[in-house]
């Protein structure tokens, strides 16, 4: 699994979205970000806790890793990368995990969070809160795990105009982002 | 002029005869279906004499429309004791409809005792059945490769393997590829391979000398609809091209295949793990579409020219889409397995906990060489884990256990080829994820609840393809109805499967169903060109009822009833994480698909 806080500028904006927020945050607590490189080697940032390798004990691991730093910092929500979004992790690779840890926002909407990881809606294709296909207006709840795909992997929206025909119609509410 | 060939192998005869006006507009799935349902005793045994195996290329199989060549066989099948079609790409659907062979048709059998085999040559007006016991008990790989050597007109093959000749329920209908290279393009389901292998075929080669593209009636607007349709494709980001102008990978399908969806599966929590007990794999990025792509890229780079592996590649003649792959192994970057798609990286690595590319590929082509197909038997493998057989996850046991089916005196290997419900049954598993006997396919019907409801209820036995209710159930996903359209499951399931079943008959991919996604232009453009190819105007639902009808009707008197609609118990009653719910829909809602048919 190929995690990141990095300092790159677009980070800083998902990690620190404005002044204030940064500085409320880490007067609350000493932020836990952390990242884990894909043999392993653990590194770590702004005080986060050093934990046992997730990369081989995969998503249960990274839960209670998740628990751990939640209970002790600020909620945080765990992003799940994909495509050429992997991109927003350096040294990612497109056979691991590609996850990032973001600050939680209360009562930010799934379209506030990805703006303000800077990405726009045409880079975005079928994305995820919890596991189910996230919409613009969706309330991203604490502890979440979102997965957001590039906008060339829309596949499980595909097809309803054809094999639904003379049901699901275009003029009607879905979201393709 | 389009022709039925009849192939009787008792007496070892053929006649030509011409298409009845009534089977006209028929072609693929709603031809074979039309045999099968019309000719064919509902209560014969699927592996004697009184069984049919049909052949038909797709209607526009041949044409220059975009990715059209698809390929139906049907008959009654041994797994499900149903109606069964199943299709796929390969040479095989464009040569026969450049000859004019809308349909091929082999009835009867040689005698029990009769230990000869058979490959049936068809060309322009003409046909051969020539004995070939020297190709009975090859690997396909040799065998297409043999094929090829000894025809060298690149005639398409369609045959059965091992598994089909020795009537096991688990063998699918192989196709070579473009290239010859492999014989991955699988009509899989339904055990179709065992009711041909019952007919002592173990090839059918098709040749196209002296053929021609088949025309339409209504030729201009045929040809402005292709271009049309051509464009549409291109340009969306689903089935486009492979780069986008700054480089960087553009179409999903070219780029990363089918199995994109192993990764987004895997967030929708509905990707079933070591045999339906999770909703998430830990280890689907190492099997994804992605890891593909990027192992490929990695071996094009050690190997040059060497290097065997690509992505981007298409599964027959015309196919603009090309979500076909060639998996290279790393070492040496020569070819390993052709074509690794998503229900197969499924069946053969997420269902069993197997999270190395290179055992799951290596299981597809061993799949692929006896003839067996990947999703029976990844989930028959993984009724073996479940009774304690092999550890799930262990790559290797898995591949040991399937290359015991070499062995014709191994009852390992016998077991592995006949199918989820048989091996579970006998090895006392109570978790068998099977309806009518056909196991399910990746999608859990748990937190996807339409699909279950398709799984259900249509003609063939759990099967994604003839009603893929994905997008609208994952909308609609525990129990909170988000889906804005509002339909009961009944009327969805209903509307994709007949939708589905014009599809199957047109020879259009299912995946043509993407570029339409966005745009209305492309859909229309897809109409026109079955509409002007026929000379007349075709209803979309009406068509695909009618066939529906056709193969309810079928396994009706097979003596099916409502009771052969339902999914396991198991699904209702064990939750699935992460959503931890089940298959709740109602019985009553289950039957509401097909009330009144």
């Amino acid at each position: 699994m190929r995690c990141s806080r990095d300092s790159s500028p677009i980070l800083e904006g998902i990690l620190f979205p404005s002044t204030s927020f940064c500085i409320k945050h880490l007067q609350e607590a000493s932020f836990a970000y952390g990242w884990t490189t894909c043999n392993g080697t653990r590194q770590v940032a702004h005080g986060a806790r050093a934990v046992d390798d997730p990369y081989e004990f995969g998503m249960t691991h990274l839960a209670q890793h998740m628990h751990e730093a939640t209970a002790q910092g600020p909620p945080r929500i765990e992003i799940h990368l994909y495509g050429e979004l992997r991109s927003l992790v350096p040294g990612s690779r497109p056979d691991e995990d590609t996850v990032m840890w973001v600050a939680h926002v209360m009562n930010e909407t799934f379209e506030q969070l990805t703006s303000r990881m800077g990405l726009t809606p045409e880079q975005l294709g079928d994305c995820f809160i919890d596991g189910t296909l996230a919409k613009k207006s969706d309330i991203v709840p604490s502890g979440a795990r979102v997965a957001l795909f590039p906008y060339n992997m829309v596949l499980l929206c595909g097809g309803q105009h054809l094999k639904g025909h003379g049901y699901t119609r275009g003029e009607l509410d879905v979201d393709y982002y | 002029m389009s022709k039925v060939l009849r192939v009787n192998m008792t007496d070892l005869t053929f006649k030509w005869e011409k298409l009845k006006p009534e089977q006209e507009h028929l072609a693929g799935r709603a031809f074979t279906s039309h045999i099968v349902s019309t000719e064919v005793d509902p209560m014969c045994h699927p592996l004697r004499e009184r069984n049919k195996f049909v052949v038909s290329p797709g209607l526009l199989a041949g044409t220059y429309a975009p990715s059209s060549g698809r390929v139906s066989v049907g008959a009654k099948s041994p797994l499900t004791s149903g109606i069964k079609e199943a299709n796929a790409g390969g040479l095989t659907g464009t040569r026969l409809a450049r000859i004019g062979v809308r349909g091929l048709i082999l009835e009867g059998a040689p005698p029990a005792a009769s230990k000869d085999w058979y490959t049936l040559l068809v060309g322009k007006d003409k046909c051969e059945i020539v004995k070939k016991n020297e190709y009975a008990g090859l690997g396909t790989y040799d065998l297409i490769a043999r094929i090829w050597k000894e025809y060298p007109s690149k005639p398409g093959i369609i045959g059965c393997g091992l598994a089909g000749q020795r009537l096991q329920k688990a063998a699918g209908v192989f196709g070579n590829n473009v290239e010859n290279t492999d014989a991955g393009r699988y009509a899989g389901r339904g055990g179709l391979g065992a009711v041909l292998g019952s007919k002592h075929v173990v090839a059918i080669v098709s040749d196209d000398t002296g053929g021609a593209v088949p025309a339409a009636k209504e030729n201009d607007r045929f040809d402005a609809a292709r271009k049309t349709f051509v464009k549409s494709l291109d340009a969306h980001p689903i089935t486009g091209k492979l780069k986008d102008d700054k480089g960087k990978p553009f179409g999903a399908l070219k780029n990363y295949g089918t199995n994109v969806l192993q990764n987004i599966l895997n967030e929708a929590g509905g990707l079933p793990t070591r045999a339906f007990h999770e909703g998430r794999f830990e280890g689907a990025a190492k099997i994804s579409g992605e890891a593909v792509h990027e192992l490929v890229d990695r071996t094009r780079a050690k190997h040059g020219d060497k290097a065997q592996g690509t992505y981007g590649h298409a599964c027959h003649p015309g196919c603009v889409m090309a979500c076909s792959n060639a998996v290279p192994y790393e070492d040496t970057g020569k070819l390993q397995v052709s074509p690794l798609e998503y229900e197969t990286v499924w069946a053969l690595g997420t269902n069993l906990g197997i999270s190395v590319l290179k055992d799951v590929a290596e299981l597809n082509r061993l799949c692929n060489d006896l003839g067996v197909d990947t999703i029976e038997t990844g989930n028959t493998l993984a009724m073996l884990m479940e009774a304690g057989m092999i550890k799930f996850g262990d790559g290797p046991a898995a591949i040991a256990a399937l290359k015991e089916a070499y062995n014709p005196k191994s009852y390992l290997g016998r077991l592995v080829c006949s199918g989820a419900s048989t091996t579970g049954h006998a090895l006392g598993v109570t978790r068998i994820p099977v309806v009518k006997g056909q196991s399910l396919p990746a999608y859990d019907p748990r937190p996807i609840r339409g699909i279950g409801v398709t799984y259900a209820t249509n003609p063939m036995g759990a099967d994604h393809t003839s009603g893929y209710t994905i997008a609208a159930e994952i909308l609609g996903i525990k129990g909170k109805v988000t889906d804005p359209r509002d339909l009961k499951k009944a009327d969805l399931s209903r509307a994709f499967q007949s939708t589905t079943a014009y599809l199957d008959s047109s020879g259009y991919c299912l995946f043509v169903a993407f570029c339409v996604l966005d745009d209305d232009a492309g859909f229309k453009a897809m109409t026109d060109t079955v509409d002007s190819f026929l000379g007349k105007k075709i209803d979309v639902t009406e068509y695909g009822t009618a066939v529906l009808k056709a193969e309810r009707g079928f396994n009706q008197r097979a003596g099916f009833t409502e009771r052969d609609d339902r999914l396991p118990e198991f699904f209702r009653t064990e939750k699935l994480p992460p959503h931890n719910v089940t298959f709740d829909v109602t019985d009553a809602d289950i039957d509401a698909v097909f009330k009144g048919f």
